[in-house]
């Protein structure tokens, strides 16, 4: 019986403690969006920021997307000789890399490299007192640190995506015409035939609030952060699970809102 | 000197604390302080470890908010102000951490003109300037000025918080213990600059310090917090005649007397 107790008890605990951050999450997205519109602005921290995100994540997203473009013209040409359907990989690599592929991969190895560093920066900032020096220089620490990264979140993803999206179709054709004998204009001709515009568009928009995601959580968690290097340190895990889980869920609800019919 | 000091109390005081009770959890940090600070003049807190200065200091600023009381500066409630008001009296006030608090992504000179770069927009070759003379009046030569702050001596990151606390000129400063962890020549050093710097500016400051012979050079009152309450506040002639035994102990530094340290573990 006490065992019972207990357990309702920690439930409780638990669903409050969920409730209560959702909620904090919500003021916090609500008091960035608000200094996003509001002058002044920190242009040097902008550039800093857009540098960081759109230019030193490069690399990761080009080795990911061209490696998943990669494997699913190899998957989709395992499964589709079977029906005698190899024509389609072409098209089944541009609609997997454009729609998922590419925004999914982007955004978790931003979260993974871009939220962590957020929530580890702010955070430090945090413990040590830094935000509370910008207060008292009074320089607002919404505008100075987290809504250029918030933007630059906003707008870059979609940039890496767009260049995602390339690499990982080029990953498709070079696997296509040199291991699975494709002919290359062909093969280039029914890519290009298949190419909608919505497809790109749905990658683009899920870039963009990918982008949202993980820099507000990142800069979220840092923010929060207390206890020395210790709460830092969870502060960054805290950041890169939840950016990465939401980033999957919003991933289904937007592609529900783009593409059922 | 005298004089002053008879003007100074009929003077309007700048920041004004009225029963400021703060606490944390279940522990009860500040629980109802009352004090004046009034323009122009300079008051040290003194107090033991742990009591709550730096909460006190921090609760003025707006960084935190009193569970009850107020604080007024210029006759405005800090805590009830719109931010952007907020904002402003900050900009008339300059804070040095006990911790330095540095930005570590700036080097030394653009910390210290980190206001003058982002708020007062001047052009970095000026705000440069300000920021090496700044740093010479902290007995920091130009050759730190380019250094990060991580590759600095804790005495010097304390220095560099100084200077850029008083970057900007402001009405009012506040130290969170200023000499700590400095040799005994740049403490009086700096003592000498807090004193030059409320005398020449017209500057309010309240500092924060266990060092008394800081205190006695820079106080024109100090002000003694014991258990979450300003229990004495005084000039430094009352500190050396007062018969009250908990600043007397203070003062003498005391082991014995009726502060009670605990040394031993709760059983
Ligand atoms: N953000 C916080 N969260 C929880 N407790 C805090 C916080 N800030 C301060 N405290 C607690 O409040 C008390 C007073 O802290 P404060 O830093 O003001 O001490 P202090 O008087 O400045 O001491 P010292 O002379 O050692 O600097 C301490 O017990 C500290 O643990
Ligand atoms: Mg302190």
């Amino acid at each position: 019986m006490n065992k019972t107790i207990q357990f309702v008890n920690k439930l409780g605990h638990v669903v409050l403690k969920f409730l209560k951050s959702a909620g904090e999450l919500g003021l916090f997205a609500f008091e960035t969006i608000h200094h996003c519109v509001t002058p002044p602005f920190y242009g040097k921290a902008f550039l800093k920021q857009f540098i960081e995100i759109g230019f030193y994540s490069l690399p990761v997203v080009a080795l990911t997307t061209l490696f998943a473009g990669m494997v699913i013209a190899l998957q989709t040409y395992s499964g589709f000789s079977q029906f005698s359907a190899e024509g389609a990989v072409a098209m089944v690599v541009l609609v997997a890399v454009t729609r998922e592929l590419a925004p999914v991969m982007a955004g978790l190895m931003v979260a993974g490299r871009i939220g962590a560093a957020m929530a580890a920066e702010i955070g430090t900032m945090r413990v040590t007192e830094q935000i509370d020096a910008l207060a008292t220089l009074s320089t607002n620490p919404f505008k100075y640190l987290i809504v250029p990264r918030v933007i630059a979140g906003i707008l870059m993803l979609p940039v890496l995506v767009l260049i995602g999206d390339v690499i990982g179709i080029c990953g498709g054709y070079m696997i296509g015409i040199s291991k699975l004998d494709f002919n290359a204009s062909t093969y280039l001709i029914s890519t290009w035939q298949y190419l909608k515009p919505m497809d790109i568009i749905s990658g683009l928009t899920k870039a963009s609030v990918f982008g949202f995601i993980i820099t507000l959580l990142g800069c979220y968690n840092g923010f929060h952060s207390q206890g020395g290097a210790q709460g830092v340190g969870q502060a960054t895990t805290n950041a890169v699970v939840s950016s990465s889980i939401l980033i999957l869920i919003f991933n289904y609800i937007l592609t529900e809102l783009f593409f059922s019919v | 000197m005298a004089f002053l000091k008879k003007t100074k109390s009929v003077q309007k005081s700048k920041i004004k604390l009225v029963n400021v009770k703060k606490g944390f959890g279940d522990k009860k940090v500040l629980d109802g302080v009352n004090l004046d600070i009034y323009e122009g003049e300079s008051v040290v807190i003194i107090g033991g470890s742990g009591t709550g200065k730096s909460v006190t200091l921090k609760c003025i600023l707006g960084l935190l908010n009193p569970d009850e009381g107020y604080i007024e500066i210029d006759g405005k409630k800090v805590n009830a102000l719109p931010q952007k008001e907020q904002e402003a009296l900050r900009s008339q006030i300059g804070m040095l951490f006990q911790s330095g608090a540095l930005f570590d992504s700036l080097n030394v000179w653009e910390n210290v003109a980190f206001s003058l770069l982002q708020n007062q927009k001047l052009n970095r070759d000026k705000a440069k300037e300000i920021a090496i003379e700044k740093l010479a009046s902290v007995g920091l030569n130009k050759s730190v000025a380019e250094v990060y702050p991580a590759d600095l001596s804790g005495g010097m990151k304390k220095r560099v918080g100084l200077a850029r606390a008083i970057a900007t000129n402001p009405a009012v400063i506040f130290f969170d213990e200023p000499t700590t962890g400095l040799d005994p020549i740049m403490s009086d050093v700096i003592n000498e600059l807090i004193v030059s710097t409320v005398k020449t500016l017209g500057a309010t400051a309240l500092t924060i310090t266990h060092d008394m012979s800081s205190a006695r050079k820079i106080a024109d009152r100090i002000a003694m917090l014991y258990e979450g309450k300003i229990i004495w506040v005084g000039t430094v002639k009352d500190l050396d005649k007062t018969t009250n035994p908990y600043v007397r102990q203070f003062v003498a530094g005391n082991a014995n007397g009726p502060i009670n340290v605990e040394v031993k573990a709760e059983k």
